[in-house]
């Protein structure tokens, strides 16, 4: 089978457009500031958001998002000529979709028919005029690690050339409503492993990568971030919205990813700022890595972004591919003081060389289901 | 970039994999159709989503016709469950109360369904299904796009047995002129060697495709011309049998050009279903095949108007095995 690399990424976040933006405020680590959400119908107890900022408010908002990512991973790849011979493919995580499109009351007119939600993998296909699989994945907050993981499989299995694949999502009404219902909002900001996280901060976004077999890249001689080393999941078959305590299954997941040598140089965990995941994914952390636990660091990317729902591993994989071609750890967003539970090696003082070029990112989701992946440097 | 398929074949390919069992529940007569006591038992199941419950009692039926799921540990079975609109009124009773009171007066035990995941997620507790439990969601399509990603994760080793489903709940009043769908389907999957092994019925092989037509190409033709070769590979994986096409089609661009890619073909082609609102009715066809008298190697066609189209295919297998009907 083929090696499945990554070849370009875009990135659409609170922070502004474009993998450059995202690198910039790694490299700046300074928390944003949540926002009031400007919904006047969102009535909910903490109404506070991480808004891309500059996009219009209102109807297929998450495809904008969406269409900006893509159209700069292809740039970045190198493939926005359209004129390489390819079987390409996308494949587009998303909790919620394009919600708003009924969240607005647009679909509530006579007539107007039925207005999928889920078209955002439909509409980029449209817009490249690609003939290939086209797929919708909406497993929640992990939702973007398995569009990614899929994508590889794809690729690898020899069923496409190039695959488009990530995350997207974007504010929806009943989306930040019921995590405000279920108590799952930090009035703060989000503090994964922070000592006093009182939940997350849901945020728009959207992470796009372009994973390509070796063979198409290095004939076309595009520049390479990495290679999709490997993909494991599980599903703790336990509770609709808890992990399950002991982290068999998230255990199992990465060790899957991970493969036999167990390298690793940097893990960017789930870590949402909610209680129980950090403190069930840090003990989970510790029992696949033991003492290195201690070494490896973890890049908390949701400190910075927010929970950006299904874009969240998808973004979290763009980050580790600019991690990888850096070879450096950015700092982490400073927390007030580190869960003594939390026993994980969190940096903040400034940025860690990237001493093995493997990274492993973590999506987890309601439901229980589990998503790890690991990009290396590739040879 | 209208990159050619040159080649749709790959891991996931049709004939090492079988269905066992499969489950129906869709409404036969106007009125009350579902009784979730009836179906599920007297507690623990009447506060879930109706789509939950569906989908419980289509994959209970699926599981017990296919000799149950215990021959393999439970971190080796996987689910793969399309839906398009499963939620769709739900979300807008959610959408009526916040922007009219407060997300205060949503109920706490409905609000993890605002992610559309979460209907599957009983279906993992109950049959203990730790490989992976996906959920799909393209438009109409979502069934076959469960089969197929299933079915890739069955060849990449990442589970043994698959409960491959779709599930529905109708589409709210406000959706005027579209049927409304509920109900679920269910089969389940798994290696021919494996179920020869374990003496299990082997119903039919089984695979599904998804593509995409990019609608605008649809009046070109050298856009038919890829929807033409796409549909080719598809039969050609059937075998050299009498292949019976059957579409469910909508009234878009996509379906008509795929209608009349079909004309073209030669093949025998029955007169097309008419496509619902969400992905319940492909799916349903392809399953309810597997169970017809009629065993013959059939596709299953569909499309939408966002450009979706998918192929799911039944192939009748020979086996010194009992293949008794086990659709309910």
């Amino acid at each position: 089978m083929t090696d499945v690399l990554v070849t370009g990424v875009g990135a659409v976040t609170c922070q502004g457009y474009g993998a450059a933006v995202l690198r910039a405020a790694m490299a700046g680590a300074l928390p944003p500031v949540p926002e009031r959400i400007p919904d006047p119908g969102a009535n909910l107890r903490h109404p506070l958001m991480h808004r891309v900022p500059d996009a219009a408010f209102g109807d297929g908002r998450a495809g904008r998002l969406l269409n900006s990512a893509v159209s700069e991973a292809l740039r970045d790849a190198g493939l926005e000529r359209r004129d390489w011979p390819m079987r390409i493919g996308v494949v587009i995580g998303s909790c919620m979709g394009e919600a708003m499109l009924h969240e607005s009351g647009r679909s509530r007119e006579p007539g107007t028919g039925w207005n999928p939600t889920f078209r955002l993998a439909s509409e980029v296909g449209e817009r490249l005029g690609a003939f290939g699989v086209n797929v919708s994945i909406s497993n929640a907050c992990a939702a973007g690690g398995f569009a990614l993981s899929v994508a590889a499989d794809m690729v690898r299995g020899g069923e496409a050339d190039v695959v488009i694949a990530g995350g997207v999502d974007a504010y929806s009404r009943v989306g930040w409503a019921s995590f405000d219902r279920l108590g799952a909002i930090d009035p703060v900001r989000c503090r994964p492993f922070d000592r006093d996280r009182r939940g997350t901060v849901l945020a728009e976004g959207a992470g796009i990568l372009v994973l390509e077999s070796a063979e198409h890249a290095y004939g076309r001689g595009a520049a390479v971030y990495g290679r999709v080393a490997g993909a494991g999941w599980s599903c703790d078959a336990h509770h609709l919205t808890a992990p399950e305590p002991s982290g068999e299954q998230i255990v199992r997941a990465m060790r899957e990813a991970l493969g036999e040598s167990g390298r690793l140089g940097c893990v960017i965990p789930h870590g949402t700022g909610t209680r129980l995941n950090d403190l069930v994914e840090s003990r989970a952390l510790r029992t696949v890595l033991g003492e290195r636990a201690d070494k490896v660091p973890l890049y908390s990317i949701k400190a910075l972004l927010g929970h950006t729902g299904g874009a969240a591993a998808a973004l979290g994989a763009v980050a580790a591919a600019l991690i990888l071609r850096s070879g450096t750890v950015p700092p982490n967003v400073a927390i007030g003081e580190q869960d003594p539970e939390c026993e994980v090696y969190l940096p903040v003082d400034g940025p860690v060389r990237l001493r093995t070029p493997r990274i492993m990112v973590n999506a987890y989701a309601f439901g229980g289901n589990n998503a790890s992946f690991v990009l290396e440097e590739a040879a | 970039m209208t990159g050619e398929i040159r080649d749709i074949r790959g891991i996931g390919d049709m004939g090492d994999i079988v269905v066992t069992g499969v489950g129906t529940v869709v409404p036969e007569r106007h009125g009350p159709w579902f009784d979730v006591t009836t179906e599920l038992g007297p507690r623990g199941y009447k506060y879930l989503p109706p789509a939950s419950q569906y989908l419980l009692a289509a994959a209970r039926r699926a599981v017990t016709g296919g000799g149950g799921l215990e021959h393999v540990p439970a971190h080796r079975r996987g689910a793969a469950v399309g839906t398009n609109g499963a939620l769709r009124a739900y979300f807008d009773d959610v959408d009526r109360v916040v922007t009219t009171g407060h997300s205060d007066d949503l109920s706490p035990a409905g609000a993890p369904y605002f992610a559309i995941n979460v209907l599957s997620g009983r279906l993992a507790s109950d049959h203990q299904i730790k490989a992976f439990s996906l959920t799909l969601t393209s438009p109409r399509v979502a069934g076959f796009e469960a089969v197929e990603i299933g079915l890739r994760a069955l060849a990449a080793g990442r589970a043994d047995v698959l409960i491959a489903a779709a599930m529905e709940h109708g589409l709210p009043h406000h959706a005027p002129g579209l049927a409304a769908e509920q109900g679920a389907v269910a089969m389940t999957m798994e290696p021919r060697a494996l179920a020869e092994e374990r003496g299990a019925p082997i119903l039919g092989s089984c695979f599904a495709r998804t593509a995409f037509a990019p609608p605008a190409l649809m009046t070109t033709s050298a856009g038919r011309r890829q929807l033409a070769a796409q549909i080719e590979t598809a039969v050609s994986r059937l075998g050299t049998g009498d292949v019976v096409v059957r579409p469910v089609l909508d009234d878009s661009a996509v379906s008509r050009a795929l209608a009349g890619v079909l004309a073209a073909t030669g093949l025998t082609v029955r007169p097309a279903l008419t496509a619902d609102g969400g992905c319940l009715a492909p799916l349903l066809l392809l399953a309810r095949l597997f169970g017809a008298a009629e065993r013959r190697p059939s596709l299953v066609i569909t499309a939408t108007a966002e450009g979706n189209f998918a192929f799911g295919g039944m192939r009748p297998v020979h086996s010194a095995q009992p293949t008794g009907s086990r659709q309910c």
